[in-house]
């Protein structure tokens, strides 16, 4: 089967004043349609750099990026981005800040607002489409983000550290809602965490990365006994243990 | 006190907490009235038991009667207005081409490393040194003394804005990139709607400039107006006359400042 997305032998510096500063060196890894992928390594591994360049933001020094077998310049795919922090814009209310994409890319607003309200009621903030953001928890702002994010209908969803400005009570829920949100809509994702356990609950495969200039020091697929379990099921089973010894391994190989 | 104390359902210690906080306000506004009453009751003494010449310090009363006089006269009202209405204009002007060449700025990189070390340097010069060349280049009267009140406020305020502009937070820039957006709609999505306090502060303070580098203007270049009424009255010795138009100066700065800081909080006024 093709896969959605293909790295092969990607290289990436970053230039500055004081000289150049490689980031990732010779990625290669595939990622197959409704996968959730997660990468963790070292902070400064270059995470975000290859989110970066899967959403178009820099392009690569060498080797080559594909989506569905096409190179990613000639593709005009959306990504969906997830910062760390929500990055609602204060000064519109919940539906506005939804409605974001759709105004940039000049879609019918109409269609667009049904669709947000829709999607607002499905995710139970049908409440509070006209209040600010301000106005709620920071549980309810991710998930807020999120709905912008979707509404675009993007091919592919790139979240860079979403939970880590959250509470831990509020950063497991949260987690659990996304996760299934982003199954329910049959949505692809890769995930940037520097929390291990996070990467075990939500993702089917992680890439463990090494200390920049980064590679793929292990590559881990997930399978858990049990199917179709939620990210706080998955923390309870005995494969959970398991996983996060091998690549907590890994990561202090990688890191030391 | 600015805002109304509701006493109803509370226990005795947030009541005393409550009374404390009243009871201090009351005692700011007491003192500040009291001091204001004091200046005014003392100068007005003073003169009339002739501890202090009148005709150089004028007195409260002298000023209550010039005022009055000119009010029916209509000259006060004339003088008023033209300091107000080449103010307004000054700062109208100072705040649309501010907040233009802020965006430009931010828009074009390079424009905007270029012109730094000139925007600095014309921020510091001092703007009265410049007002004899545009007597010289714009000759006498009202364009010259809304440039004088533009050229005090322009170049702070363009700093200000653009400095304020280059602060937005980058992964601000990376979501509208993300949603398929270009610079154009940071401009207009992140960088307008995200800088109204900033912009709104800078009002507040520009205001004050521009009524300044007004006065600067009317010293040396007008036949009319409280600038020109402080000038003409030093010089034929009508005290009452400079000292009056000082103190109208300084209600209508208050109240000018008053204006906008209503005008701001209309304006971030939920629906």
């Amino acid at each position: 089967m093709q896969p959605l997305l293909s790295f092969s032998d990607v290289c990436y510096s970053y230039h500055t004043l004081k000289g150049e500063i490689p980031a990732i060196r010779n990625i290669t890894f595939s990622l197959q349609e409704q996968e959730f992928l997660a990468l963790v390594g070292p902070s400064g591994c270059g995470k975000s750099t290859l989110l970066n360049l899967i959403a178009g933001l820099l392009e690569p020094d060498s080797g080559q990026i594909l989506y569905q077998g096409k190179p990613l310049s000639l593709c005009s795919f959306s990504t969906g981005y997830m910062l760390q922090k929500d990055h609602l814009l204060g000064w519109r209310t919940v539906l506005d800040n939804i409605l974001l994409g759709p105004e940039i890319r000049g879609v019918s607003i109409a269609a667009a607002r049904k669709e947000a309200l829709k999607m607002l009621e499905k995710y139970q903030l049908a409440d509070y489409a006209n209040a600010f953001p301000d106005q709620l928890s920071g549980g309810m702002r991710q998930r807020v983000a999120l709905i912008r994010t979707m509404i675009n209908a993007p091919g592919l969803l790139l979240l860079d550290e979403p939970f880590s400005a959250l509470d831990y009570q509020t950063r497991l829920d949260v987690g659990n809602d996304i996760c299934q949100i982003i199954r329910q809509e049959k949505k692809t994702a890769i995930l940037v965490t520097h929390d291990l356990s996070e990467a075990i609950s939500l993702a089917d495969h992680i890439l463990v990365l090494s200390k920049a200039p980064s590679h793929i020091a292990f590559d881990c697929p997930l399978k858990f006994g049990i199917s179709d379990l939620t990210p706080l099921d998955k923390r309870s089973q005995p494969e959970f243990q398991t996983y996060f010894n091998i690549l907590w391994r890994h990561l202090h190989e990688t890191d030391g | 006190m600015r805002q109304m104390v509701d006493f109803t359902g509370t226990s005795q210690k947030q009541q005393q907490f409550l009374q404390k906080y009243i009871r201090h306000h009351r005692r700011v506004s007491l003192v500040k009235i009291l001091i204001l009453v004091l200046f005014l009751l003392q100068w007005e003494v003073t003169t009339r038991l002739h501890l202090v010449n009148s005709f150089i310090f004028s007195s409260p009363s002298r000023i209550l009667s010039t005022c009055l006089s000119m009010i029916k006269s209509g000259d006060l009202i004339l003088h008023i207005g033209i300091t107000l209405g080449e103010t307004l204009i000054s700062f109208l002007l100072v705040t649309v081409i501010s907040i233009s060449v802020a965006l430009l700025l931010w828009y074009f990189t390079f424009a905007a490393d270029v012109a730094e070390p000139y925007l600095v340097v014309l921020n510091s010069l001092p703007k009265s040194a410049l007002a004899p060349l545009f007597i010289v280049w714009f000759g006498t009267g009202f364009k010259t003394i809304v440039i004088a009140g533009i050229s005090v406020a322009i170049f702070g305020s363009i700093i200000q804005l653009y400095q304020a502009f280059c602060q937005t937070d980058p992964d601000l820039y990376k979501l509208i990139y993300t949603l398929g957006g270009k610079r154009r709609h940071i401009l207009r999505y992140i960088l307008l709607p995200g800088s109204r306090p900033v912009i709104l502060s800078g009002m507040k303070v520009n205001i004050g400039l521009c009524l300044v580098g007004v006065v600067i203007g009317e010293f040396l270049a007008a036949r009319q107006g409280l600038g020109y009424l402080i000038i003409y009255g030093s010089q034929v010795f009508k005290l009452d006359w400079v000292l009056m138009s000082i103190l109208i100066l300084c209600l209508i700065a208050m109240g000018l400042y008053k204006v906008v800081e209503l005008a701001e909080k209309w304006y971030c006024q939920r629906p």
